[in-house]
C-alpha cells in the first residue's frame, strides 16, 4: 500500500500543547501510521488525541477530508490519496 | 393573530415571503427555553426577544461580573452585582414588551431539568461547562425537544442542531466528556469577546430557521468557526445507532450525575496528571489550605515555596509572588523543583483546578509536603487581598 502525503490540522485547544502550531505534513498509509508520524514530530499530542488503549478519545473529533473516522473504519482506515485530516475536540465556552 | 402595532413592529419580517404572516404568527406562539444568560445567550435572548419570540424561558444563577462585560453585551456597567436574570428580564422587555420572559433562578439540574425542558418548544443550549452540555443534551431527547447548541472556545465556535427525530444528539457527536483537565474553560483559556456574538446570533437564527420551518438547519452538520483565519466549515455528523440515549437500544432513560459523569467514573485516573493542561478537577484527598491558612503561613515567615501555575499572561494580570511554572510546561520542568522534594510547598492558580492537577501530579511524582490553595487566587482576592485583580 503506497505511502501518502497527508496535510494535518488541529484546532486550536490542541494548539495550545503544539507552541500554538496547527498543521502538520505527515506520511502514512493508514490513519494510524500518520498519527504515528505526527506523534513523532509532536508527543504532546498523542495523550490528547488517543487513550490508554490507542484508541481516538471520545471526545475528539477526526475528519479524513469530509468524513468522520468512526464512519471510515476508525484507525486502520487507509489512506488512497493525498488527502486532509482534521482534529477537533469538544469545547463547552458559552 | 398579530395586532396591528405587531404588523408594523415585524414588518421587515412579513415582507419576507419566508417568514411573512404565517411564520410571524409561529414565532409569537413559540417557546424558547435559554439554558444560560452569558455570552452567547446574550446575542441569542436579545434576537430571539427582538424577532418576536411569543416566550423565552431563561436558566441562569449567576451574577453580572465586571469580566463579563467584555462579551456579554446584553449587561451594562450598572448591572455589575445584579442577578443576570433580573437585567435579562429588563433588557428583553426594553427590546419588545409583546413578549413574555419567564425566569429559573437556578442551575439547570437532574432533578428539575425534565419539569423545565418539557414546557418549551426548543431548548438552546448556551451553558459553559461539560455536564451541563450532557444534561441539556438528554433532557431534550428524553422531553423530545431540540437543541440548539453551540460552544466556544478563544477564538473557535461549533453550532449544531441536536436531537431532531431523524438527526444526531450531542453524545453522537461527542459519546464521552473529555477527561478532567484536558480543555480548558474559556476563565482559563481566555475567549474572544465577538465570538459569542457570532455564534449566538447563529444560534439565534437556528432558531428562527426552525420556528418558521424555513430554509436548511444544521441537522447533521457541525457548523465549525474560526474567527483569526476568518474561516466557516460544515462537517457532517452522524446518528448514531448505538448512542446510549437516543440509539435503537438506549440505555439511558433517566437523568444522570452529570458532574460523575464529566469528573468521575469513566476516565483513568492517570488521564488528568498526565495531560498536565488547564483543569476542572476538583478531586477528593488533594490536600489543599485556605487562603487565611496561607496568609498566616507567609506572615510567619514559614519556609514554604509557592509555585504558580497559571500562564505567564495570567501572571502578569495580577499574581502573590512565587515561582511561575505553566502546568503544562510542569512535567517537563520538574527538576527545577527537585530541591524542595521535602518542603512544603503550596501551588496556586486562578481558581484552585489548575493547581489542584498540579498537586496530585507532583504527589505523584514524590513530593510529599504538596498542597492546593483551596478556590485559588479568587479566594485569596475574596478573604486575604481584595487588590489582587480577580478575573
Amino acid at each position: 500500500m503506497p505511502e501518502q502525503e497527508i496535510e494535518i490540522n488541529v484546532s486550536s485547544v490542541l494548539a495550545m500543547v503544539t507552541g500554538g502550531r496547527k498543521k502538520f505534513r505527515c506520511i502514512g498509509s493508514t490513519v494510524n501510521s500518520v498519527f504515528e508520524h505526527l506523534f513523532d514530530q509532536e508527543p504532546s499530542l498523542r495523550v490528547h488525541i488517543l487513550d490508554e488503549q490507542g484508541a481516538v478519545r471520545q471526545h475528539v473529533l477526526v475528519y479524513v477530508g469530509d468524513e468522520d473516522l468512526r464512519w471510515l473504519g476508525g484507525l486502520d482506515a487507509e489512506l488512497n490519496s493525498p488527502t486532509t485530516i482534521t482534529v477537533l475536540q469538544a469545547v463547552s465556552g458559552g | 393573530m398579530l395586532t396591528s402595532a405587531e404588523i408594523s413592529r415585524y414588518s421587515r419580517h412579513l415582507l419576507l415571503p419566508e417568514i411573512g404572516m404565517e411564520g410571524q404568527e409561529r414565532l409569537k406562539a413559540a417557546s424558547v427555553l435559554v439554558v444560560g444568560a452569558g455570552g452567547l445567550g446574550s446575542p441569542l435572548m436579545m434576537y430571539l426577544a427582538a424577532a418576536g419570540v411569543g416566550r423565552i424561558g431563561v436558566v441562569d444563577f449567576d451574577t453580572v461580573d465586571e469580566s463579563n462585560l467584555q462579551r456579554q453585551v446584553l449587561y451594562g456597567k450598572g448591572d455589575v452585582g445584579e442577578k443576570k436574570l433580573d437585567a435579562v428580564v429588563r433588557r428583553l422587555h426594553d427590546l419588545n414588551d409583546y413578549i413574555s420572559v419567564e425566569r429559573y433562578d437556578t442551575h439547570l439540574s437532574s432533578e428539575n431539568a425534565l419539569d423545565i425542558v418539557p414546557q418549551y418548544d426548543l431548548v438552546a443550549d448556551g451553558t459553559d461547562n461539560f455536564p451541563t452540555r450532557y444534561l441539556v443534551n438528554d433532557a431534550c431527547v428524553l422531553a423530545k425537544k431540540v437543541n440548539i447548541y453551540a460552544s466556544i472556545f478563544r477564538f473557535d465556535g461549533q453550532v449544531s442542531v441536536f436531537g431532531t427525530p431523524d438527526g444526531p444528539c450531542y453524545r453522537c457527536v461527542y459519546p464521552e466528556p473529555p477527561p478532567p483537565g484536558m480543555v480548558p474553560s474559556c476563565a482559563e483559556g481566555g475567549v474572544l469577546g465577538v465570538l459569542p456574538g457570532i455564534l449566538g446570533s447563529i444560534q439565534a437564527t437556528e432558531v428562527i430557521k426552525m420556528i418558521c420551518r424555513i430554509g436548511d438547519p444544521l441537522v447533521g452538520r457541525l457548523l465549525l468557526f474560526n474567527a483569526l483565519d476568518m474561516h466557516f466549515r460544515t462537517l457532517k455528523i452522524h446518528r448514531d445507532p448505538e448512542c446510549p440515549v437516543c440509539g435503537t437500544s438506549p440505555t439511558i432513560s433517566n437523568l444522570i450525575d452529570y458532574e460523575e459523569f464529566c469528573n468521575g467514573s469513566h476516565h483513568s485516573t492517570e488521564d488528568a496528571t498526565e495531560t498536565l493542561t488547564a483543569g476542572q478537577m476538583n478531586s477528593p484527598g488533594i490536600p489543599e489550605l485556605s487562603a487565611l491558612e496561607l496568609k498566616a503561613k507567609l506572615d510567619a515567615a514559614d519556609d514554604l515555596l509557592l509555585l504558580d501555575v497559571r500562564t505567564p499572561v495570567e501572571y502578569q494580570m495580577t499574581n502573590i509572588g512565587g515561582t511561575l511554572i505553566p502546568l503544562p510546561e510542569l512535567q517537563e520542568r520538574l527538576h527545577e523543583l527537585d530541591d524542595f522534594r521535602e518542603q512544603e510547598i503550596v501551588v496556586v492558580c486562578r481558581s484552585g483546578a489548575r493547581s489542584g492537577s498540579a498537586v496530585a501530579f507532583m504527589k505523584k511524582s514524590g513530593f510529599s509536603k504538596v498542597r492546593n490553595l483551596k478556590g485559588g487566587l479568587l479566594a485569596w482576592s475574596d478573604t486575604v487581598d481584595a487588590s489582587i485583580t480577580k478575573y
